[in-house]
Order: structure tokens, then C-alpha cells, then sequence
């Protein structure tokens, strides 16, 4: 069944694709085989392997999460984007913490523990990376003020 | 060959000076930890710390044993997170990932660490004596490729894809029809931009670690939460440390046969690491996997790539050394680090410094040696990392991976995709669609396409080029012969294929 | 000496451009690389700002921040959109960046949509060819071009349309060739791109003096021509220039920073003379020395124009060829 549905959404996405690869622009400089042949050769090829997942499913068990697993991930995968949204607004500092301490609670570590570690990992991580590495790492758009 | 011999005691005569063999200590130490960050990696970690070591003033030899210390410890420590947490830096590290986070799993990630060390020790040396005595000749071997014939070399390489597939051939097939569609995000080879909305975050297409970290990492961190729900609290076993000698006798030649493969393949300068221990894997699975325990937590699995990524590597620095022509990425690094040096590798590099091609030399030697007296007696000390609580383990993961990416490239926007990447592929390993071959498209995907457009714009459209030398012409008979053996041996061992199913992992 | 030499510079400009330049002081300097690790642009970063710090014309330490995309576009359009005002920002450019807006590509951002500040050295342009090609001088090639251009098979190490590519076209325009028709096959270095000339399987080589000369060194490559405005010195003293040959083109490609807008007189006057300093100075000139670069200087309102000119000469070019 689930084959089945991958199959669905492959061949949705490959039509897309195909659509897409159709519709490059061509190219000032000419070229012998254009930008369109490979993606075109894709589109096909994804098209009949979506075919075959549609027509000829295998019969593989997949075993989905507990249903009390789901709202774990989907707190995870919130984390993630808005760890990717507020490290620049917040800075490395107050974003790691935050995204630290939220992760550990996923995991099922109690707040205050969560909370100390994820601090202590913040300042090893800022003297590795920010004075050691001298990697860039943002100050947050919050408190520029306090440094310039 | 006395002469060679002479010349290698020079280089050793300084490069085993205390002073030196203290420096090498420190570089691969410094390198094995960078290494081991989830998302910097080796690539990024020699950039980051070459500028770094300028300020420590030593003199030249001193800095190229350094550089060899931080260039193996690095790699090293990228095939630790590879294995304990299934967290590959880089591309070439993927393959290791397939065995490697199987056995460590299983308990025995202390015996995966070992190989790994014990088989980047063998590929390296290996390699660093075929790239003394045979750098001028290889050279040339170097040339004979075209664009025409790394066509071919990259459809053989799609041809041996069946070995990372397992069992679900067709789904193998998806993924790596996946990678390449990722792969072909960003301007092409004439710039015109595809599949990229008119976002110049995209003309570049998608940055590599933003693809196998999100894709292995991010889905690892997923399966691990919903692992944790359903009670398993650390994260795997410890087992025991060491390897067996069984282990190390049924590898060494898996070893040395990878070593020479990815010699050979890191030597031309289109083609890499990465091909050479995808093939270096390919090749193994075909040639010793007799009960298909390859992607099962095989140790060999682990030696054979780990081998030849280790012995390309050094291959690449001839094309480098002899022709002045970066083969890798990271080959592209260690010509930065040679030229702040003042030391220009070119086709004049070996006549014109004997010396400083001795003491590099004697630099890789000693670079592996150290590796492997630092590294071996520490695996018990790595393992350890897996006794970490989750709680701790796995957000020091993400937020070193995020912020790794986050400070190479200052884009939200690839922190994003990044996490996209995980939740997909936390999906595709729930449906039995397996990874590897997507990293492996990705890879081979534009090398493929690229060369293709390079080769009928060299012969303004004559298709007469994919024919047109005896060594095209001998890349496409193993073509034919890598697609046709599988199909001779099902049918001479048909007992093997009867062999009983394990179950899915 | 050399310190006699520098307080005498510093001297100079204190009194050539007086409290001006007391009044702004360089705090946190951070140097953007349109770049991942390890490129050119993240050499200009890591390499050339810190002899600014070496010189002790800036205090503390120059962070290098990467920021790749687009072809140094997305970091373009950062500093153009965020940064506005920073005085103590650079960014890595080079002649990459000034052909990519002349091509339209930075998202329709200009040149004067950022400050130019200096051009510390260049690479010029060579054409070469195999030491046993039938082309013995330039006009053998441009008059393979006048006769058959799809006879004439080009290789460098930069994309269809950038620099190495744009190089070729100008020459071969200068031929009154369709340069639709003249034949290129991209390389992703231009070492790769080399691999091809003594291999045999391509004509001729465009790219730049650095890449080519150890080449020639060993015999690989012969030089056709420098882009150069004069004729060059060393193993480049028996090549000559496309200008002495009645070829007007001149390829550059320069190294150096631009900042951002709206920037404070007095900083973008600080940032004019401290770089002019650091061009002055040995240390510079033995990094660019071992890196191979030409000694090129442009600074303040002179690389404003020569910036601008640039992008003008490239934007005429593309018009004319119709490619724009």
C-alpha cells in the first residue's frame, strides 16, 4: 500500500519535473546537447519507475511510529526550522540555548538538567567555534546594538 | 632505486626530528577532533585551520607535517562520527556509513572504528609508495582521460549500483533518480538555471553537506525520537573494542585491493574519493560478500572504502604535484596550504624541490603512522561517546551540525533545506528506499552530465568521441561486463540465492 | 628602513587628508567571501585583509565570514539590502564579480549599488596553445577564426559566459567573427582546462598569467598573447601584448573589496588609504608575489571608475553579441 502511494506522489512529482525541465530556457551559447536532454532523460526514467512502484508494489511491512510518537517528531521538526529562523534574530547564543533545552525535553531529560546542559554546551560550543575556530558565528540581530 | 631509497632517508632524517613527530601528534589530534564535528568535516576543518597554523610561524617541513597530521587525523575523525553516530561529513565517507553504523548498532562500533583505522592506515601507506615511485608515470595515465572516457567511467560506476541497493533493486533505483533531479538544482554548465524559482540561493545548487547531513543526520535524529518514545533510553551498545584477528585476516586483502583501486581512481582528477570508495565497496560486495552480509554491519564493508578513500587522496596529489592540477576539493585545500607556503606544486615541483617532495613524503608516512599509534589505543575512548544520554548526545549532534553549516555559509535558507533533507529521508528509510545511492547520484549525477555536454562540445556534436580512443572503447566493455556478470553468477550459484532472508533491519 | 618608509606614509596621509582620517577608528572588521572555504575569494578574506592587522593598520582581527551563492550574488544583494552603513565590512571581489553584474545576474543590482574600494593586483588574461601548434602567433588563430570559427575548439576554466569565455569573444570580435559561432568548452579549472591542450584534445587555452605560467615553465603551454596594458616582464617579456598587436583588449582580473553603501566619508577615506598603504608595503607584495598576481592598483574614486568601465566594457560586449 505504501508503495503504492510513494508511487503516486513520484509520478505527481515526475510530471512536475517533466513540465519544468520542458520549459528551460534556452541557452545564449550554443551547446550541442542543451540543458533540457538530461533532465528530460530524469522525467522519463521516474516517470516509469513510479509506474512500476504504482503497478507492481512490493510487499514490504513499514511500520509507522506509535501513534505517541508523532507529536514527538513533529515537536522536533518544529525545533529544527525554528532554529534555522532565530539564529540570526537571536544570535548563536540564546538560539542554541533554547533549541538545546527543547530538543533534551524531546528526549525526555527533566527541564532543570536540560536547561544546565544545554548552557554548558552553548559556552564549549561558542569557545570552540566562535574564539578557537574563529568561525563566524551570528550575535543576533537583537542585541547588535550592544557590541557596535 | 637506491636513489629513491636515499632520498626517502633524507626526508625521514627530518621529518623524524622530535620536533616534528610532536607536531605531527598534535595535528592529527587537532584533526581527528575537527574531523569528528558533525558538519564541518575535513574538507571545510583543513580550510578553517591552515590560516590558523600560518600563526604558529614553523618552518616549511614542520608545516607540511602538520598540514599530513591534520590532513589523516581529519579524515579520521569524520569516519568516527561516520560510524558511531551515522553522521558522514563528507561524500566519500558514505559508503563507511552503510556497514559502519550497522555494526556499531550491533555493539560493535570499537572493532568498526579499529578497521577504519587499521584500513586508512593500509590505503595511505599504500598509496604514498605508488605515489613515490610511480607519480611521473601515472601522470600520464592522468592525461589519457577525456571527457569522453569519464563519461563512460561514470556509467560504470551507475552500473555497479546494484550493490547498495539490498534488496529492493527498484527502490534503489528511485533514490538514485532522487539524487540526480537534486543534483541538477543550480545553473548549468552553459548558466542557464534550473529548477532553481529565480533564488540565487539556488544557482549554486544545493550546497553537498546540507544534502547527506540533513539526508543521514537530521532523518537519524527523527528515528531516534521515535525510538525514545518507545522506551530505549541510551543509545547503542558498548561491546567489545578491539577487532578479532579473524576480522583482520578476512580484511587485509579487501584492504590492499581497495587501496590499489582507489590509488588508481584518485589519480584522475575528474573522478575523486567519493567514486573511488563507492566502486572500492561495489567491487568488494561482488568479490567476497558470499552470504550478503554487506549493509549488514559487514567489517569488510568498512575496510574497503575507508581504504580507498584514504588511497585516492594520496593519488590525487599527482596530478597536483606533476601537473599542478587539483583533483578534489580537498586536494584544492591542500594546494592552498602548499602555495602559503611558497611552494608551487606545477609540472616543475618534483626537479625543482627533490627535498620538499621527500619530506612531504616522509610527512604522509609519519601523518599515517601517528594516526594509527594516536588512534588505535583511543577507539575505547571513542566508543564511549555512545554511553552519552540522548538527551545530551543527540542535541550537541544538531546544534554542531546546524551551526557548522550555518558559519560555512551564512544562509538560514540551507539550515532549512537542511532539515527539509531529514524529513524526507527520515520517510524514504521508513519505506525501505535506502540513502546511499541518492549521495551517490548526487555525486556522479553532474560529473556524468557535464562531461557528456563537454565531450560533443569538444567534437562539436559528433557523437564519434563516446568511440573514439582504445581506452574509451576498454571502459566500455567493463561496462558491458559489470552488467552482465550478475546475471552469469545468478544463474552458476542459484544456491546462493536461495540462501535464507535475514530480516529487515 | 621599511618602518622609515611607513611612518613617512603614515605622515603623507595625515597630512593629505588631515583629522579626516583620525576620526574613524576600525572596530570588529568582518570580510565577506562570496564563497564557500577555500576559493579565491576566501584567499582575498583570509589571506590578504590579515596583512592589514600584520601591518598594524587594523586592530584585533579581520573574521572572514563565507558566504556563497550565486556567484558572489547572494552576498551582493546581502550587503546591498542589509548592510548599508557598516564601516567596518568588506567583501572579496574581483573581476568575476563585475562581469556577473554587467551580465545581469546579480538579481538587476549595479555597480554603484556598492562602494568600490580597492584593487590590490591582477591576473591578466593569456591565450595559449600547445608548444607544437599550428597557431605561431595570434594572427594565426584570428585568421582560423576569419575562415572557419567552428574550426577553432577553446577551453578555459570558468562557466559559459564568464570571464575566461568573455576574454576569447573579445578577441575573436576583434576578428569580426559571429562569436555565437566560436566554439567553448567549459572546465571547472582552468588546470582541467590545460589537461585538455596537452592531452590534445582542444585548440587553445583562455585563462589567466598565474594558471598558464607554470606551464609554460615546463613546456606544456605556449602563450599566443597577454591582455595585459603592457608588456610583462620574466618569462612573459617575449610575449606580446593584444594592445601591441592592434587588438584593442585588455582582460584583468583584478583582486580587491568593495563595501557597502552609504558608508561614512571619513571610513570609506580610511578604508582608500589603508589599502593604498598595504599595497605599498613587502609583505603584500610577497604574498601576491607567491600567489602569483600582478602588481595592479586601483583605490578610491579611481576604482569607483575603473569598476564602473568595466562592467560598461563587458555590458557592450554582451549587447553587441547579442546576448543581453
Amino acid at each position: 500500500m505504501t508503495d503504492r502511494l510513494s508511487g503516486l506522489v513520484l509520478l505527481a512529482f515526475s510530471l512536475w519535473f517533466g513540465v519544468l525541465a520542458w520549459n528551460l530556457p534556452r541557452s545564449f551559447f550554443s551547446d550541442p546537447t542543451g540543458s533540457r536532454a538530461f533532465p528530460l532523460a530524469l522525467a522519463v526514467l521516474l516517470t516509469l519507475l513510479a509506474l512500476h512502484l504504482l503497478l507492481r508494489p512490493s510487499h514490504t511491512l513499514v511500520v509507522w511510529p506509535d501513534r505517541a510518537a508523532w507529536p514527538a517528531l513533529g515537536i522536533t521538526i518544529v525545533t529544527l526550522i525554528a532554529y534555522a529562523l532565530l539564529l540570526e534574530p537571536l544570535g548563536f547564543v540564546v538560539a542554541t540555548v533554547i533549541v538545546f533545552t527543547a530538543l533534551a525535553l524531546v528526549f525526555r531529560a527533566a527541564l532543570p538538567k536540560a536547561a544546565v546542559a544545554a548552557v554548558g554546551a552553548t559556552v564549549a560550543l561558542y569557545l570552540l567555534f566562535g574564539i578557537v575556530l574563529e568561525l563566524y558565528l551570528p550575535t543576533g540581530e537583537a542585541f547588535e546594538g550592544w557590541f557596535r | 632505486m637506491t636513489e629513491v631509497f636515499a632520498s626517502l632517508m633524507g626526508g625521514f632524517a627530518t621529518a623524524a626530528q622530535p620536533v616534528n613527530l610532536f607536531v605531527a601528534f598534535v595535528g592529527v589530534l587537532v584533526g581527528t577532533i575537527i574531523g569528528m564535528l558533525p558538519g564541518i568535516g575535513p574538507i571545510n576543518g583543513i580550510a578553517i585551520l591552515i590560516p590558523i597554523t600560518f600563526a604558529l610561524g614553523l618552518e616549511p617541513t614542520a608545516m607540511l607535517i602538520l598540514f599530513a597530521g591534520i590532513y589523516y587525523g581529519s579524515q579520521y575523525g569524520n569516519s568516527i562520527s561516520t560510524i558511531l553516530l551515522n553522521v558522514p561529513g563528507t561524500a566519500s565517507s558514505v559508503a563507511t556509513a552503510l556497514d559502519g553504523y550497522e555494526m556499531a548498532k550491533q555493539g560493535r562500533g570499537g572493532p568498526a572504528l579499529a578497521i577504519s583505522a587499521i584500513a586508512s592506515f593500509v590505503g595511505g601507506t599504500l598509496s604514498v609508495i605508488g605515489l613515490m615511485l610511480f607519480a611521473p608515470l601515472l601522470a600520464r595515465w592522468a592525461i589519457s582521460f577525456g571527457p569522453a572516457e569519464y563519461f563512460v567511467l561514470m556509467i560504470f560506476t551507475f552500473t555497479t549500483l546494484s550493490a547498495l541497493t539490498g534488496r529492493h533493486f527498484v527502490k534503489g533505483l528511485v533514490s538514485t533518480a532522487l539524487g540526480l533531479g537534486v543534483a541538477m538544482v543550480g545553473l548549468d554548465v552553459t548558466n542557464v538555471a534550473r529548477f532553481t524559482f529565480g533564488q540565487m540561493r539556488l544557482f549554486d545548487g544545493f550546497d553537498f553537506v546540507v544534502v547527506t547531513i540533513g539526508l543521514f543526520a537530521v532523518s537519524e535524529v527523527l528515528v531516534l525520537v521515535e525510538g525514545t518514545r518507545r522506551g530505549e533510553a541510551a543509545l547503542l551498545k558498548m561491546g567489545r573494542v578491539m577487532i578479532t584477528a579473524k576480522e583482520f585476516t578476512s580484511s587485509i586483502w579487501v584492504m590492499v585491493r581497495s587501496s590499489i583501486l582507489g590509488f588508481a581512481v584518485g589519480v584522475l582528477p575528474g573522478a575523486g574519493a567519493t567514486i573511488a570508495s563507492f566502486m572500492a565497496y561495489t567491487v568488494e560486495q561482488r568479490l567476497v560478500d558470499r552470504h550478503s552480509t554487506f549493509g549488514t554491519g559487514d567489517h569488510r564493508g568498512v575496510a574497503a572504502p575507508e581504504a580507498a578513500n584514504n588511497a585516492a587522496v594520496s593519488g590525487a596529489l599527482i596530478p597536483l604535484l606533476t601537473l599542478g592540477i587539483p583533483g578534489s576539493g580537498t586536494t584544492a585545500v591542500i594546494l592552498g596550504a602548499l602555495l602559503a607556503l611558497n611552494l608551487s606544486p606545477g609540472p616543475l615541483f618534483l626537479t625543482r624541490n627533490p627535498d620538499l617532495f621527500w619530506s612531504l613524503v616522509a610527512s604522509m608516512y609519519i601523518g599515517n603512522v601517528m594516526l594509527l599509534v594516536l588512534n588505535l589505543p583511543l577507539v575505547g575512548v571513542f566508543v564511549r561517546i555512545l554511553l552519552v544520554p540522548r538527551w545530551v548526545l543527540v542535541p550537541t549532534v544538531v546544534v554542531i551540525a546546524y551551526v557548522a553549516v550555518y558559519s560555512a555559509t551564512s544562509s538560514s535558507f540551507d539550515l532549512l533545506a537542511m532539515t527539509a533533507f531529514g524529513v524526507i529521508g527520515y520517510f524514504m528509510r521508513k519505506m525501505h528506499f535506502p540513502l546511499a545511492p541518492v549521495i551517490l547520484a548526487v555525486v556522479l549525477g553532474p560529473l556524468m552530465e557535464i562531461n557528456f555536454r563537454r565531450a560533443l562540445s569538444l567534437s562539436d556534436g559528433d557523437y564519434g568521441i563516446f568511440a573514439s580512443s582504445p581506452l574509451v572503447l576498454g571502459l566500455w566493455a567493463l561496462v558491458v561486463v559489470s552488467l552482465l556478470l550478475p546475471l552469469v553468477f545468478r544463474r552458476r550459484r542459484p544456491a546462493v540465492a536461495e540462501a535464507p532472508e535475514r530480516p529487515e533491519a | 628602513m621599511h618602518r622609515t618608509l611607513r611612518i613617512l606614509t603614515a605622515l603623507a596621509v595625515m597630512i593629505g587628508f588631515g583629522v579626516g582620517v583620525a576620526q574613524f577608528e576600525p572596530r570588529n572588521v568582518e570580510c565577506i567571501a562570496p564563497a564557500d572555504p577555500g576559493g579565491g575569494w576566501d584567499f582575498t578574506c583570509r589571506q590578504m585583509a590579515p596583512v592589514l592587522v600584520e601591518l598594524g593598520l587594523v586592530p584585533g582581527s579581520i573574521r572572514t565570514q563565507n558566504m556563497p551563492g550565486g556567484g558572489g550574488g547572494v552576498a551582493f544583494a546581502y550587503v546591498v539590502s542589509n548592510e548599508t552603513g557598516n564601516d567596518n565590512l568588506l567583501v572579496a571581489a574581483s573581476t568575476a564579480t563585475t562581469s556577473r553584474i554587467a551580465a545581469g545576474e546579480f538579481a538587476g543590482f549595479s555597480a554603484d549599488d556598492v562602494r568600490w574600494v580597492a584593487a590590490l593586483g591582477a591576473d591578466y588574461g593569456v591565450v595559449a596553445v600547445a608548444p607544437d601548434s599550428p597557431f605561431e602567433t595570434l594572427e594565426d588563430l584570428m585568421d582560423a577564426w576569419r575562415t572557419d570559427p567552428r574550426s577553432v575548439s577553446v577551453v578555459g576554466g570558468s562557466a559559459v559566459g564568464g570571464w575566461d569565455h568573455l576574454k576569447v569573444l573579445l578577441l575573436a570580435d576583434e576578428a569580426d567573427v559571429n562569436v555565437q559561432d566560436v566554439r567553448y568548452t567549459t572546465f571547472t579549472a582552468g588546470g582541467s582546462a590545460i589537461i585538455e591542450i596537452v592531452a590534445g584534445r582542444a585548440d587553445v587555452f583562455t585563462g589567466d598569467v598565474s594558471e598558464a605560467l607554470p606551464q609554460v615553465e615546463a613546456g606544456n603551454l605556449r602563450i599566443l598573447v597577454v591582455l595585459a596594458d603592457e608588456r610583462q616582464g620574466g618569462l612573459l617579456a617575449d610575449v606580446p601584448t593584444a594592445v601591441e598587436l592592434g587588438y584593442d583588449v585588455v582582460g584583468p582580473n583584478w583582486r580587491g573589496f568593495y563595501m557597502p553603501a552609504g558608508i561614512s566619508d571619513e571610513a570609506y577615506e580610511f578604508w582608500v588609504e589603508t589599502f593604498r598603504e598595504m599595497a605599498a608595503s613587502p609583505e603584500w607584495e610577497t604574498l601576491r608575489e607567491q600567489n602569483g598576481i600582478a602588481d595592479f592598483r586601483r583605490f578610491g574614486s579611481d576604482m569607483e571608475a575603473f569598476a564602473e568601465q568595466q562592467v560598461l566594457d563587458i555590458q557592450e560586449l554582451l549587447t553587441e553579441i547579442g546576448a543581453r
